[in-house]
């Protein structure tokens, strides 16, 4: 990799967005621009993650305005739903550029 | 991914495609499944019964099972909370094309005067056309259905008397089958 690369690789990391680093935060960021919105335990499901940890990473992705929570009973059961924000859909955005722009440096 | 990338960033993406491909094989409700399960099992053996009635049976009571698929469609998605209108819509669209292929086989029927058997086998062909369509892009657990549909159409007359009936009930237990075993993407 010459200087060039490697100036190009430093800009595109430094255009990542550090709150979608984590490959949860991502990963439910992306699910979310794909639905209209997705239960708690649909996103448990797709991530494979712990309750626990999934509910930490969605809770600073809703502090950061990313995504927005609503809950609700269904059926006599609370339902908890997450829907992708502006904010959230243009950073998620920015950050897969930036990753694309990373892969094609380190490719070329 | 080239040494330069980060390893973990590589295993990320990864995770992310994983995530989505697992996202992509939605549910299918029993209750959709069932509606048009009993649909199928009585209109087929109500082709053997009355082949000269069992028209009206399929024109008639398309619509209520539609409305129950409706139903059963939006109570599993409020359920789930799994909620994606786009989705929803094309899989709609991809489905009521059997009722378009059938629409047009009757218009054929009557103005070309087909017969009522033939008509049948084509739109058993549809049906299976489509359900095997819907398994190469919705669903692989529809493949199955698909094909027991195409051989069907072919095979129907080889037990006479008892062929539609036998072929219905297959296509609803096929319609149940596909609602009830669980979700598994390619690579589990």
């Amino acid at each position: 990799m010459n200087q060039d690369h490697l100036h190009l690789a430093a800009g595109n990391l430094s255009r990542l967005d550090t709150l979608l680093e984590h490959r949860t935060r991502l990963g439910a960021c992306v699910l979310l621009s794909t639905a209209d919105a997705l239960s708690f335990s649909r996103l448990l499901d797709l991530l494979e993650e712990t309750n626990g940890n999934l509910g930490a990473h969605l809770h600073k992705l809703e502090d950061a305005g990313y995504i927005a929570a609503d809950k609700q009973f269904v059926t006599g059961k609370p339902l908890t739903t997450y829907t992708l924000l502006p904010p959230g859909r243009k950073a998620l955005k920015a950050h897969l550029e930036a990753l694309q722009g990373l892969i094609r440096t380190s490719f070329a | 991914m080239p040494a330069s990338l980060p390893d973990s960033l590589g295993e990320n993406l990864a995770f992310v495609a994983a995530a989505v491909q697992r996202g992509r094989l939605r549910p299918f409700p029993v209750g959709i499944a069932a509606a048009w399960a009993l649909y199928v099992a009585v209109g087929y053996a109500w082709a053997d019964y009355s082949p000269h009635t069992c028209g009206w049976f399929f024109l008639l009571a398309w619509l209520p099972a539609l409305v129950a698929s409706g139903y059963f469609g939006r109570r599993a998605a409020r359920r789930s909370g799994d909620v994606d209108r786009a989705a929803d819509w094309r899989l709609c669209a991809h489905f009521m094309s059997i009722l378009l292929a059938g629409a047009a086989l009757a218009v054929l029927a009557l103005t070309q005067g087909l017969d009522g058997m033939i008509v049948g086998q084509l739109i058993a062909l549809s049906c299976g056309l489509i359900y095997f369509l819907a398994g190469v892009h919705y669903n692989p657990r529809f493949y199955a259905l698909g094909l027991l549909l195409i051989a069907g159409s072919v095979l129907v007359k080889i037990v006479p008397g008892y062929g539609w009936t036998i072929l219905g009930l297959l296509t609803a237990a096929g319609l149940l089958v596909a609602a009830l075993i669980p979700l598994r993407t390619p690579a589990e």
